[in-house]
This record gives structure tokens, C-alpha cells and sequence, in this order.
């Protein structure tokens, strides 16, 4: 069902612009469905788990938009690579704290591809289009306050994140 | 040291890095079937309609409604049509007035999705491909309303790289007060007002040939023989001091609007020109 339940998520991701409403500039703007559900199963995977999912959804991301095969995959796959819990055990992330990681996961993968795409193309990359990825990251926290407890309630991407239940042994 | 883990996702990381320089193209075969699944649901277009609640028991609402139904239907596909009458009227217009020896074939198209998933991209998705006879390179206009080329071709569907992409580069006219088409390289220069805004550069102003004026439309240029000039690419919504050297720097507000319809046109065309002896020869690539 995860598996399902992250193709369900990543048609939205596609359709999300569509879907925003001009209202406090959410459309100029909108959240990053794509980045929030990779840090989603990179906080709550156990050490390195989420970052194959997180290069998985970005190679989806190339495969239906301009940029050639591995620009997102290496985006979205860093992202997870950076806030994978590791070797040490971080404990459970959520609330406001979770948030606030989606917030600051948001600004680096918008960051890390506008410097990942200067030696593909250059002369595209300016101050600004930095600054822009503030009101996105800001918009992604709070879409992401409202999604991430509906995914834990229901174990919706448990799977995925290796959390699974599963019976002691008798 | 010890080969760990996050070694090896480290190694992953680097070939991703290095799989954009070696296939700057991508790699079809892998890109082809996910998109194709991706896209589905835009595909079949899930029809909320189908997702409304049933009738209350009484026969004569529940046909009223349906009646109802049908009449929304048949009204908005007369309008759907009409629409799509003039702006193809308003196209043959436009590619008359480039004196083209003849019209282009056209194909169709319906756009599945309006935006590139990557926030800085401009793109979009249209529902026809390589198995429609469509190529790499070939315009795509709405009305008269030049989109863009298309860029990433797939057997059923396809990417049109928009005129307002970062990666942009387009040869244009910008006429002046005085009716004199001058020439000029457009390219994307970043948001004002919540809307993109191109830059357009090298554009010569000399005496008699008059001022380029905030308003002015802006046309695409005969850089390419798959490109149809005087298309419409958008108007001038500010001018550079022109006294300065010249060469003032304009600024363009696209024209397409991607809001208005759902419904585009590619135009078939080929990068062979035909010679007056009916010999045809390929131009060179940009």
C-alpha cells in the first residue's frame, strides 16, 4: 500500500501549481510535494533507508519534467542523504520541529539544484531565484504541518520508512 | 576504513551527479514508461462528475438533473468550439503574414500538465508524441500565441520547453511607433508582479526608424525554418533609456496564458527548406 499511496502522492506533486490558489502568492510559489515526501521517509527512516527512496522519487521528478535523467535524482537523494538519521539515533521528529526541517530541507534542495544545474547550463542561476526558494520552503512547512500527521496516523508510508509491525515470534 | 552504508550511497550520489554530463538527452528508454505511467490520470482525466452523490429516490429530479447535465455539456463544448474556430482563424492570419510559400500541417494537442514539476523550469506536458509524427524542435502555439518548441519527446506524450524557460533563447521582432520591425534576443529575466518577465537585448535603434514604446507587440523572428515568423510572443511592458547608447534593454510579458485553454497546436514542421528547383537541402543546426 505504500507503494501505492507514494505514486498517489507524487501524480499530486505534478499537479500541485495547478492546484494552488493565487491568494498571498501560494501559486507563485507553491510547496514542493516532491522534496516534502522524501524528507518525510528520511526523518522517520532508521539510518540510511530514506535516501534510496529520496533518489527513486527524483528520478520520477526528471523523468516528467525538462532537466535531463539524475538532476533531481541527485537533489532529492542529497536532501535524504543529509537528514537521514545516520549512525546515531536521533529519536522521533515531529510537530513543529519536523516543520521546521521541512522548512530548512525545502531551501536546500532548492539551493543544491540551482547550484547543481550552474555547470549544466549557466548563466540562468541569479540572486533572486535564492530568494525565491524562502517563500516555498515557508509554504512546504505548513503544507507539510497539515500531511505528515495524516501519514502517521494511518501508517500510510510505513513500508517504505521500514517501520513496519510485525508479530513476535512465539 | 571500512566500506559502510552511507559510502555507498555516497557513490550513488556522485554518478547521479555525473549521469546529467554524460546523458544530457537522458535515457528514453528508463524516462519513456515512468512518464507514461505518471501521467495516466491526466491522461483518462478523472472526472469528478462521477464522484457526486446519487438521486433522492424521485425519478423526475434525478432525469431533470440529467437533462441538466447533457445541456452544461453540449453548451460548453459549442463554446470549446468556437473557440478553437477563431483561434485557428487568428493562426492562419498570423502565418499568412509571414508570406510563407505554404501553410504548415497542425496537429491538436490537449495540455496534461501546465507546469514543469521543477519550480524554476517552464514547461508543459501535451498528449501527443513521436508516435503521432511529431518531432524534436517543432513549435507549439496557441491561437496565434507562439508556446514554445518542443524539447522532450516521448512515444504519447510530450515536453514543449516555453518561451519563458530559464534555458529560452529566441530571435525576435519588436515593432516600433513607426511600423519598423527591429531585431532582438529574448531570454527570461526573473518575476515581477507574479508573472515572468523576459528581457530582449541587442535591439539597434537608429534615426527614422522610431522608438519601441511600452505596448509594442513582439513577434518571433525568421532565426529557424521550423519556427514561423510573426507569431506573437508577447508586448513590451518597459523600455531602457534608449538615449543611453542605442541599444535599449526591453522588457516582455509573455502573451501565452495558460489559463484560457487547455487546447494548443503543434506545427508540423521540418528543418529541410525547399528550394525553388523543388531540391530540398537541411539547414544548419543552431
Amino acid at each position: 500500500m505504500s507503494l501505492f499511496v507514494l505514486f498517489f502522492l507524487m501524480v499530486l506533486a505534478g499537479f500541485i501549481p495547478a492546484l494552488c490558489p493565487e491568494l498571498l502568492g501560494i501559486e507563485a510559489h507553491p510547496p514542493d510535494l516532491w522534496a516534502i515526501i522524501v524528507l518525510y521517509v528520511a526523518l522517520r527512516s532508521p539510518g540510511y533507508q530514506g535516501v534510496g527512496w529520496g533518489i527513486v522519487v527524483g528520478l520520477v521528478r526528471d523523468c516528467v519534467s525538462l532537466d535531463p535523467l539524475g538532476t533531481s535524482g541527485f537533489v532529492l537523494g542529497m536532501v535524504a542523504f543529509l537528514f537521514a538519521e545516520g549512525r546515531h539515533r536521533r529519536g522521533r521528529v515531529d510537530g513543529v520541529y519536523r516543520a521546521s526541517l521541512v522548512a530548512l530541507g525545502v531551501l536546500v534542495a532548492c539551493w543544491v539544484y540551482l547550484l547543481r544545474i550552474l555547470p549544466l547550463g549557466g548563466g540562468i542561476v541569479t540572486f533572486g531565484l535564492f530568494v525565491d526558494a524562502v517563500p516555498t520552503a515557508l509554504w512546504s512547512a505548513l503544507f507539510a504541518l497539515g500531511l505528515y500527521p495524516f501519514l502517521d496516523r494511518y501508517h500510510l508510508l510505513d513500508d517504505l520508512c521500514g517501520r513496519t509491525t510485525r508479530a513476535l515470534p512465539a | 576504513m571500512r566500506f559502510r552504508r552511507r559510502h555507498a550511497w555516497g557513490a550513488a550520489l556522485i554518478a547521479l551527479f555525473a549521469l546529467p554530463v554524460l546523458k544530457p538527452d537522458g535515457i528514453s528508454f528508463i524516462e519513456t514508461p515512468v512518464a507514461d505511467v505518471v501521467l495516466w490520470p491526466a491522461r483518462t482525466g478523472l472526472n469528478p462528475e462521477r464522484w457526486k452523490g446519487g438521486d433522492d429516490g424521485d425519478p423526475d429530479s434525478a432525469r431533470a438533473r440529467k437533462l441538466e447535465r447533457e445541456l452544461y455539456q453540449v453548451w460548453e463544448l459549442h463554446w470549446d468550439t468556437l473557440t478553437k474556430v477563431k483561434d485557428l482563424q487568428r493562426l492562419r492570419a498570423a502565418l499568412r503574414s509571414a508570406k510563407l510559400d505554404r501553410l504548415p500541417k497542425m496537429l491538436g494537442t490537449r495540455v496534461l500538465m501546465a507546469s514543469d514539476p521543477v519550480p524554476t523550469r517552464r514547461s508543459i506536458t501535451i498528449d501527443r508524441g513521436a508516435d503521432d509524427g511529431i518531432e524534436v524542435g517543432q513549435p507549439v502555439v496557441m491561437g496565434p500565441v507562439y508556446l514554445g518548441r518542443i524539447r522532450v519527446l516521448r512515444s504519447r506524450s510530450a515536453i514543449v520547453q516555453l518561451v519563458s524557460d530559464p534555458r529560452t533563447r529566441l530571435e525576435v521582432f519588436v515593432r516600433t511607433d513607426k511600423n519598423v520591425l527591429l531585431r532582438g534576443y529574448a531570454r527570461r529575466a526573473g518575476r515581477r508582479e507574479g508573472r515572468d518577465e523576459m528581457q530582449i537585448e541587442f535591439v539597434r535603434t537608429k534615426d527614422r526608424v522610431g522608438r519601441v514604446l511600452p505596448g509594442a507587440p513582439v513577434f518571433t523572428a525568421n532565426f529557424d525554418a521550423r519556427v514561423p515568423a510573426k507569431l506573437l510572443v508577447g508586448t513590451v511592458s518597459s523600455v531602457s533609456d534608449p538615449d543611453l547608447d542605442r541599444m535599449p534593454i526591453l522588457r516582455m510579458r509573455p502573451a501565452f496564458d495558460l489559463d484560457r485553454s487547455t487546447d494548443a497546436v503543434v506545427l508540423l514542421t521540418s528543418d529541410t527548406v525547399q528550394s525553388p528547383r523543388g531540391k530540398s537541402a537541411a539547414t544548419p543546426s543552431r
